[in-house]
């Protein structure tokens, strides 16, 4: 595969799109959206339909579509449950004209019946014994953190159904085909067979197009069964979910977190498929590495009338972590011990579990990327040096212009689902090495000559000894009972890597010994994973785990109180680089993005300066993302530096100029 | 109403309705697909032309103010030779693009190229900027309108 | 806002969303550009538009009213040029040109305040007079472009009594007083601005936004003159985008002559006096605050 060709037609505009689907006939779909965030629709009144032009509304969808098990509406019913939700979906040849006849829709809608709280469902999950640990405790610890939910992307995504006689071709980006195929044929009520999905890349480093891509697919189907025709329709991608912890901890006399008792809240949207799987990740991220043994936690999850939401980059990670080792953060600082001493002193010893009871690996690095961190980033002199000029602010004539501070953090990440539901785990590839000795990668969703699809051609060309030329990829011949789980959370990178090894191989022994063409299949089937007691929070969770070490130093103006993050350190164990260059780049994106997460507003003229060491790539370690490392370690190292710094305890992110100056950072 | 402009070099004439985005009226009636309507609000700039040599959101540009222009998209500029010249800066780089920002950040890279090939720091981060998207790390994008600028300098010197 | 009872699906669209066609005129001179204005009562000039394009929905037309003056063709009102004493910029200039000028060139500050507006693509559309004539807002180059002294020329035509021909009005004035009433007048055309360029030995331009809602912004700007360690001149000016340009010129001139550094006691009275002029900030601890901290920024900043 051709780099240079792939970047120049990506940049010249040739590479298709899910838009450019179906040539110029293809009629565009609008949606009319509720106008208010709850409500009773009491009537609509449509207007006459133009000649050509096509009508839907949730009287004409079969219900809802479901993501493991959790059902997601098409269109409104009677009841409104968030702004913006679709009302109905409108289809012409002329753009303007469908706009046009939505705008002549009448409704009538009443507010909403009764008190529109929030609908709320919690779980309490506890182990050992709390209240005593509490009462033996040698410090009582306290952090809590509220993090927002993040507003939907301003940026539309297409989709496109190409209707061909009985058949029905869905042009997405979208990380899960299968749930595409399935959910589709079931709003038409038709067989599997009729539904093809051709999937484009997603955005990197996020895991938006989860599920979203599969209810705009649905609605640009019915539409295009309705005008039998094609169909293009625009739909934006949901937000992330934010949450609300608090968290309280006995420590011992040694400074080890022996108890927790952890309240919390997550703000969800109106609906939010997979919310167990998200639930789940927030718990384990609560923990992060420091071995718990009692523990007792309240964790709810809050539907209001507010837009969907999907995963966030670490599908609930990112949230766990920034709490747990900010908490973490606070133990340290208050045992009085230098903050790098106390990560390194409470991380799990082998024979241990860590967090609440996950099995240790026996390549466990994590003591020697921190001790790699803290050498690189002088952490610990610049941590006591800045901590003594805060303390001593108060006896100074003048004011700095800037006060710093530096923050650590620790984490770790796990590739692929934790929960159950079968749908979700299983992964499969076919290698067919054909008469010409060209070979085709067959996947569920593909990354279109993406820097993994290059990795992949290279490192299955070198088994075979194959040029990167004879090596394409496809997943148009996926047959209909080979319903893969979603492409994210690392799932690609360590799953179908290892999977794509192992099929080479056996293709490279067979090449020799049976007649061309070979197939070979290879799949992975998680359904319920037996080495995870999801009840007592115990066992091996994941397939792979990444592990990282963050610090972040930032200089607060004490004029304005804008944040300025002027070096990052990242030591990343992500296993073998498939690409260090772009492992290199994944990492700089999110950092970019996490940066954004954290602050807000602040005229930042230099960029940071990011440090990353990937650490022991060694070619025989299983490959794992490094990507999302980023979002689980920088918030909490980033929130420590600013606390330091402004001697604010700031419980809230995106940190703004106004927090500090209310918080009272001042001489 | 009709608008006559230049196209990619090309004389064009439509009868269309004057407040129509240009963004739609490029894409619909000119098979312009470097082109996204994406958030209609002046945030993604994945709708980047080129208006009399400066990149423009053509969702903010109706119909009307086409007329007499000379508009460039990315499928007039990627047929020139010089268009190597941002591949390559971008690929020396390893800046991973995304499908839906590719075209409109080889075109904002286009446009500070036709203006100056020494550009200041503060010029090269604006053109980064002017597309805002997740996929890649502004200061990588950088680096690459920095050796797309060397790769053209080079080209005008060899020329 | 919860928005119940009858409605078309249509809404919260300043203008009427029209799909049927606006007239559009392309006018070759300002004279022609008054004319068509007075010819057609509800016409609406149009400089960059990037105001107006941003306020539709996510529609395939932008919402326009029924006559639109394009002044595209205009060339006179493209036309910068510079004279011994300042900058003339015809009023279809757009922003990303003016920045072009180049930092040295341009008065202290203002590269700074043009390149915080917009991304450049929009900057490529936004005209210094569309940025000027914006009625709903303070455009944020409005108190830098005050403390420098600019002043703005506008053209309208006045009916005469028994007359078929329309009198010709030119009029300069300080850009101050676009503000309130009487401001810019219906029918009244912006067609040049004329920033003096006298040199500053200090200027500083600053946009903060305190919160997560990038509408709540504020601007300080202040231009300053030092002569042998005595401050001879101060300009200094506050805006939050709607509630006016915040200046107080009484303290300007009583800053002037004072010896630098300033002492404590001076310092407290600057405070004060900041205090007062951003009264109308009345509960935004935020700003208040920070406009003392920055006016003691740029104080220290002058006496180093």
């Amino acid at each position: 595969m051709d780099e240079g060709r792939t970047l120049s037609e990506k940049m010249s505009g040739r590479l298709k799109k899910p838009g450019d689907a179906g040539g110029k006939r293809v009629l565009s779909g609008r949606f009319l959206k509720a106008p208010a965030a709850s409500g009773r629709i009491k009537s609509i009144e449509l207007p006459e339909l133009p000649p050509g032009m096509v009508c839907i509304t949730g009287k004409d969808s079969p219900g809802k579509t479901r993501f493991a098990g959790v059902p997601v509406p098409l269109f409104t019913g009677k009841i409104i449950l968030w702004e913006g939700q679709p009302i109905l979906a409108a289809a012409g040849l002329n753009t303007t004209e469908v706009d046009e006849w939505i705008s002549r829709v009448k409704m009538e809608i009443a507010p909403p019946e009764g008190n529109a709280e929030p609908l709320v469902s919690e779980k309490l999950i506890e182990k050992g014994s709390t209240v005593e640990a509490f009462s033996k405790a040698f410090q009582v610890i306290e952090e809590r953190i509220e993090i927002p939910q993040t507003p939907p992307s301003s940026a539309a995504q297409t989709v496109v159904c190409v209707k061909d006689g009985a058949n029905y071709t869905i042009h997405a980006a979208s990380s899960w085909p299968g749930s595409i195929r399935q959910n589709v044929a079931a709003a038409l009520k038709t067989d599997k067979k009729n539904i093809h999905v051709r999937t484009y890349p997603v955005s990197p480093g996020s895991n938006k197009e989860l599920w979203f891509p599969t209810v705009t697919a649905c609605q640009a189907a019915l539409l295009s069964n309705r005008a039998k025709k094609s169909v293009r329709i625009n739909s934006t991608a949901p937000g992330y979910p934010g949450g609300d912890f608090h968290i309280r901890g006995a420590i011992d006399a040694e400074g080890r977190i022996t108890a927790l008792e952890i309240i919390f809240t997550l703000f969800c949207g109106a609906v939010f498929p997979l919310e167990e799987e998200f639930f789940e990740r927030v718990l384990l991220g609560l923990f992060s590495i420091y071995p718990c043994r009692n523990y007792s936690i309240l964790g709810r999850i809050s539907h209001e009338a507010s837009p969907p939401s999907t995963f966030g980059p670490g599908a609930g990670f990112e949230l766990g972590f920034l709490a747990g080792e900010l908490f973490a953060s606070r133990v340290a600082e208050l045992s009085l011990s230098p903050p790098g001493g106390w990560h390194r002193e409470s991380f799990p010893v082998p024979g241990q579990a860590f967090g609440p009871g996950i099995v240790l690996p026996k390549d466990f690095p994590m003591k020697d990327m921190l001790n790699t961190a803290l050498n690189l980033s002088d952490f610990e002199r610049k941590s006591a040096s800045f901590e003594q000029t805060r303390l001593s602010r108060h006896h100074l004539d003048s004011e700095p212009e800037f006060y710093r501070g530096i923050g650590l953090s620790c984490g770790w990440f796990g590739n692929g689902f934790l929960s159950s539901p079968k749908d979700l785990g299983s992964a499969f590839l076919t290698l067919t090495l054909d008469k010409d000795g060209e070979l085709t990668i067959e996947m569920p969703s593909l990354n279109h000559g993406g820097p993994l699809e290059r990795a992949w051609s290279n490192m299955t060309g070198e088994i075979l000894g194959i040029e990167d030329k004879s090596i394409n990829f496809t997943n148009r011949k996926i047959k209909v009972n080979q319903e893969a789980g979603p492409s994210l959370l690392g799932r690609n990178v360590s799953i179908y890597t290892k999977l794509l090894e192992l099929a080479g191989n056996d293709l490279l022994k067979r090449r020799f010994r049976d007649p061309l063409p070979i197939s070979v299949n290879r799949s992975r089937r998680r359904s319920g994973n037996r080495s995870w007691n999801p009840n007592l929070l115990e066992g091996s969770p994941f397939e792979n785990i990444s592990w990282g070490v963050g610090i972040v130093e930032i200089a607060v103006s004490t004029v304005t109180m804008e944040v300025i993050p002027t070096q990052i350190w990242l030591v990343i164990d992500g296993g073998k680089l498939l690409m260090p260059d772009f492992a290199k780049s994944a990492v700089e994106i999110s950092v970019e993005q996490t940066l954004r997460w954290c602050h807000t507003g602040n005229e930042q003229k230099e960029a940071t300066l990011v440090d990353i060491q990937f650490y022991n790539n060694g070619n025989k370690r299983i490959s794992k993302d490094v990507s999302t490392l980023p979002w689980l370690m920088i918030p909490a190292a980033y929130l420590q530096a600013v606390r330091q710094a402004s001697g604010v305890i700031i419980s809230r992110i995106p940190v703004t100029p106004e927090q500090l100056r209310t918080g009272g950072m001042a001489k | 109403m009709i608008i006559s402009f230049f196209l990619n070099g090309n004389p064009v004439e439509i009868d269309t309705m004057p407040h129509h985005r240009s963004v739609d009226l490029l894409r619909e009636s000119f098979q312009i697909k470097s082109i996204q309507q994406s958030c209609s609000d002046a945030l993604c700039g994945t709708c980047l032309i080129l208006m009399d040599d400066r990149p423009v959101l053509s969702c903010l540009v109706p119909a009307f103010e086409l007329k007499f222009k000379d508009i460039w998209t990315m499928e007039g500029i990627s047929s020139k030779k010089s268009y190597a010249d941002i591949v390559g800066g971008y690929k020396s780089a390893h800046v991973q693009l995304c499908n839906s920002c590719a075209p409109a950040r080889a075109l904002a890279t286009e446009a500070l190229l036709r203006q100056t090939l020494r550009p200041s720091a503060e010029l090269v981060r604006e053109t980064a900027e002017s597309v805002n998207c997740s996929c890649c790390s502004t200061r990588r994008v950088m680096d690459a309108i920095l050796r797309a600028a060397k790769l053209r300098e080079k080209r005008i010197h060899e020329s | 806002m919860p928005f119940y009872g009858r409605q078309n699906s249509e809404r919260n669209v300043s203008m009427n969303l029209k799909y049927t066609s606006p007239r559009v005129f392309f006018p070759k001179s300002i004279s022609e550009a008054l004319e068509r204005n007075r010819s057609e009562a509800d016409a609406v000039f149009w400089a960059g538009g990037t105001h107006l394009s941003r306020y539709t929905e996510n529609k395939t037309v932008i919402s326009l009213p029924k006559n639109v003056i394009s002044l595209g063709m205009v060339e006179e009102l493209a036309r910068a040029s510079r004279s011994e004493h300042s900058l003339e910029i015809g009023s279809m200039m757009t922003l990303d040109r003016l920045a072009a000028i180049g930092r040295n060139t341009l008065p202290a500050g203002l590269y700074d305040a043009i390149i915080r507006i917009g991304s450049r693509p929009m900057r490529c559309r936004a005209t210094i007079g569309g940025h000027l004539a914006v009625k709903d807002k303070i455009g944020d180059l409005r108190p830098l472009l005050q403390l420098l002294e600019t002043t703005v020329e506008t053209r309208s035509l006045k009916e005469r009594h028994g007359r078929r021909k329309a009198l010709s009005l030119t009029r300069k004035f300080p850009i101050a007083l676009l503000e309130g009433k009487p401001g810019l007048g219906g029918g009244e055309l912006i067609c040049r601005i004329s920033i003096p360029t006298e040199s500053w030995d200090y200027g500083t331009y600053k946009k903060i936004i305190p919160t997560e809602d990038e509408e709540r912004f504020f601007i300080f700007t202040a231009l300053a003159r030092v002569e042998k360690e005595v401050l001879t001149d101060l300009r200094m000016a506050f805006s939050d985008g709607y509630t006016g340009v915040l200046r107080d010129r009484d303290v300007e001139v009583g800053m002037a002559g004072r010896p630098l550094r300033l002492n404590t006691k001076e310092l407290e009275s600057l405070d004060d006096a900041v205090d007062t002029i951003t009264e109308p900030w009345e509960k935004r601890d935020y700003e208040k605050e920070t406009a003392k901290r920055l006016v003691r920024s740029f104080m220290n900043h002058i006496s180093r």
